[in-house]
């Protein structure tokens, strides 16, 4: 954890080089967040589908799917980008280290840029919890913050089995972008507005409902006990997800001398 | 049991092939034709504790592929090596702990960072103790002559500079074995000299054991004397550069500048390599010549300008050597 620091310090010191960069990329990943829910928000109220979830549902929907991507596309950005780490040759630096994988691979790349979205995401859950007070109680509060941490394992599931393929393919695979961006444009719109087959493929392919639909319903549709704790499978697909990694690792081929 | 054994060490890569053209293109992305290459074939060899042993062969020979399988980078598909009685795939973490590695061609340093931020991570990394690592430091830096460098960003550094940040980095935790892969790549003349004494003093003063690839033979003499020869896979040599050097320096170069000629003797084991009107190249066996008796032949048959006497360089040595086993 302490080495963790360390890298992240050690980011920050080369983010510190270009200053005015850093500056300008910050508030624009900020202000596009805001562009994409503004389009969202506009499209459900032409077209009424505001009955089920009023504005502020919306966007804390918005906000749970949005932090989950922010943050692991901060601090998980090695796996994002891993078929460059494989192509450069850098993993097999990683390799000789006497440190896990892990670590080293989030430490290989932090995108303090994209801070920027976690915050903004982070402030229209807090925003969306204030006015939706009444709906509000303690218990509700810790299942929208553990969807939050969930919605992040997710999508860092994701980015480890799209780091996985690059073992294999060597180039990243656009399909992966297929998934996370995917899964993030279905899953900041709430999944009602989905058909059957499509809620079944991101429930148990992609576990996305468990953090999005199942425990906002039970927040504030009165579902049942258990949904507030369908979030946890998210677990099972990051096991899975850290076991296709290893396979894949017992096949890294390595490039050029 | 030695020190590193490494017992029919073998890798096996699948290269795609395909002809040129879109056609083709399109074709290997429904069907591949795979080929398999054996990049390391059945390699097996000793080094004990304290040697220094250089790795040589012509590009793509399997050195690089052999490093990053005793680095633990790379699972070999066959054979063992253990290396300190530790398997490098399988004990990665503790295993690695007691190497470095320097890749000549790839920086363990960081670019936009001072040098000195790199090795604090470094010590975090390797869980070196703050009283051990100030003195290693301070040993390498003076070893290194780096105190001047220490504050730079690595982007500002010259190709020399940034060698031997990345030697002493991979020597903080002090490991026991240090593979060091083209080194000098790219260095210049008083670089060179100077990576070479260091690597030297610290494998005395140390005693690490290392092993070292590089295209650059006089890197090689001055480092070493034991040498292990692959190519395609295979190894083909292991044993003292000397030995080799004498095997393929039984010949030389004789060339004559001469201002006219009868007729060219014909000397037992001398062979002709070129002739154009004043110059004659010879090829002289020296088990059972001489270069004055050459000499002295050639001057009754002929009124000689001028004479070189051409000794096959390290080089050569390894030209011959490859062509011998036909790489």
């Amino acid at each position: 954890m302490y080495l963790l620091f360390n890298y992240l310090s050690m980011h920050l010191k080369t983010q510190m080089q270009y200053k005015s960069s850093f500056i300008l990329t910050f508030i624009a990943q900020s202000l596009s967040i805001f562009t994409e829910f503004f389009v969202l928000y506009s499209l459900f109220e032409k077209f009424s589908l505001l009955e089920q979830y009023n504005s502020y549902q919306l966007l804390l929907i918005f906000g749970i799917v949005w932090f989950g991507m922010s943050f692991s596309e901060a601090f998980c950005r090695g796996f994002d980008h891993f078929s460059r780490l494989i192509k450069n040759g850098n993993f097999d630096l990683l390799l000789i280290r006497p440190r896990s994988l892990g670590i080293q691979i989030i430490g290989s790349e932090i995108a303090y840029e994209k801070i920027a979205r976690v915050l903004t995401s982070i402030g229209m859950i807090i925003f969306s919890i204030i006015k939706l007070n009444n709906e509000m109680n303690f218990i509700n509060i810790i299942v929208i913050i553990i969807c939050c941490t969930c919605s992040f394992i997710l999508f860092f599931s994701i980015f480890i089995i799209g780091a996985a393929f690059c073992f294999i393919t060597v180039e990243g695979l656009e399909i992966i972008n297929i998934f996370t961006d995917g899964t993030r444009q279905l899953g900041q719109y709430p999944m009602k507005i989905y058909n059957k087959i499509i809620f079944l493929l991101f429930t148990f392919l992609i576990p996305l409902t468990p953090i999005n639909y199942y425990p906002i319903e039970f927040i504030f549709n009165g579902g049942p006990w258990y949904y507030a704790l369908m979030p946890f499978s998210v677990i099972i697909f990051l096991i899975i997800a850290i076991s296709i990694f290893k396979l894949g690792l017992y096949h890294y081929k390595s490039t050029g001398s | 049991m030695s020190f590193i054994a490494v017992d029919n060490l073998t890798k096996t890569f699948r290269i795609q092939r395909r002809n040129s053209g879109l056609k083709n293109a399109i074709k290997t992305f429904f069907k591949r034709d795979c080929v398999e290459v054996k990049a390391v074939d059945h390699v097996s060899f000793e080094i004990e504790e304290g040697e220094i042993v250089a790795y040589i062969g012509p590009n793509g020979a399997g050195k690089s592929t052999t490093i990053k399988m005793l680095t633990g980078i790379l699972r070999p598909d066959e054979g063992v090596c253990l290396i300190d009685g530790l398997n490098p795939f399988d004990d990665r973490k503790k295993y690695v702990s007691k190497i470095g590695v320097v890749f000549g061609q790839k920086s363990q340093l960081w670019w936009d960072i001072p040098v000195e931020d790199s090795f604090d991570l470094l010590r975090d990394i390797y869980k070196i103790k703050e009283s051990d690592y100030l003195k290693i430091k301070e040993e390498l830096v003076k070893m290194l002559n780096l105190n001047d460098i220490l504050k730079t960003p690595v982007r500002q550094l010259s190709l020399g500079q940034r060698m031997r940040c990345e030697i002493a980095a991979s020597l903080l935790h002090s490991p026991k074995i240090l593979f060091l892969d083209e080194p000098t790549i790219g260095l210049d003349a008083v670089s060179k000299v100077e990576v070479r004494k260091f690597i030297k003093e610290i494998n005395k003063q140390k005693k690490v054991t290392v092993i070292l690839t590089s295209h650059d033979m006089s890197d090689i003499e001055a480092l070493t004397n034991r040498v292990i020869v692959i190519g395609h896979g295979k190894k083909l040599y292991d044993g003292s550069l000397n030995s080799i050097k004498k095997k393929f320096t039984s010949h030389k170069k004789l060339e004559i500048i001469y201002k006219k000629i009868k007729k060219v003797p014909k000397i037992k084991d001398v062979d002709l390599i070129e002739k154009s009107d004043h110059r004659i190249l010879l090829d002289v066996d020296m088990k059972n010549n001489t270069i004055s008796n050459v000499v002295s032949i050639y001057s009754d048959a002929c009124e000689i300008e001028d004479i070189n006497v051409i000794d096959e360089g390290m080089d050569n040595v390894i030209i011959e050597l490859y062509k011998e086993y036909q790489l």
